[in-house]
């Protein structure tokens, strides 16, 4: 299992919970398996092709998974995932 | 976001213009962490990490950091934290160099998509000064002016 940190704007799919404990050998299956627990979530994190939406970061630890291996980033129990929106604009 | 404007302490906004100007032409971009008590507002000046962003996957992100910015890790985990404890952040801020202070149509989609309760600040970054900056609030699925602060030469 690893802890999932949810940041505020995600709780109200989480019963207010701000950690939930996820099974998943990848981000991926971590990903299928909290929006199976917690319905609406997934639509917030991932678009309909199945991939990470621009305005949002997956944590491993400290590591952007966009900088490891993406969805197939490994997840070991223990792990802290955090889930957060992107703080960014442009031009 | 509701309630009162924060007000932004005369060394945060200076400090922010520095910034702007030292990464100028890049974008800058922090936030401040809301007074609680005893315990002042704090500035935290960030890294933009736009560029590393855009190496990795320019498909996804197409700008750089001379027209974009994106928190890295440790400071969106730390604005994010920050909601959970006793001075949660209320300002967001970033550069638009050369373009003027205004609230884009980027910035709105990040804001929107995020939903974090906080003001944005947009600080008009010339090449030799700062002309300025302007103080968004959302309402509903815009953001609207809702103070003004004068440039270095203002």
């Amino acid at each position: 299992m690893a802890t999932v940190r949810i940041p505020t704007p995600l709780r109200k799919y989480t019963e207010g919970k701000e950690e939930v404990d996820i099974a998943g050998a990848n981000v991926g299956q971590l990903l299928d398996n909290l929006d199976a627990k917690h319905g609406g979530i997934g639509e917030r994190i991932r678009d309909p092709k199945g991939a990470v939406r621009r305005f949002v970061n997956i944590f491993v630890g400290d590591e952007d998974i966009r900088f490891l291996d993406g969805l197939e980033t490994p997840v070991k129990d223990g792990d802290e995932v955090s889930i957060i929106p992107a703080i960014a604009g442009g031009l | 976001m509701s309630g009162s404007v924060p007000a932004i302490r005369p060394e945060h906004l200076a400090s922010i213009y520095r910034h702007a100007q030292a990464t100028f032409p890049k974008e800058c971009c922090g936030f401040i962490l809301g007074a609680s008590g005893d315990a002042p507002a704090q500035l935290v000046e960030c890294e933009n990490w736009q560029d590393k962003y855009h190496a990795v996957d320019p498909e996804t992100f197409p700008r750089t950091a001379e027209r974009a910015y994106m928190f890295g890790a440790k400071d969106t985990r730390r604005l994010a934290d920050s909601f959970d404890g006793e001075t949660p952040a209320t300002i967001i801020y970033h550069s638009h160099p050369r373009v003027g202070a205004y609230f884009s149509e980027e910035d709105t989609r990040a804001a929107l998509s995020a939903g974090w309760a906080v003001d944005y600040l947009v600080v008009d970054c010339q090449e030799d000064h700062v002309a300025g900056a302007v103080l968004f609030r959302r309402e509903g699925q815009a953001f609207v002016e809702v103070a003004r602060f004068p440039g270095e030469r203002g």
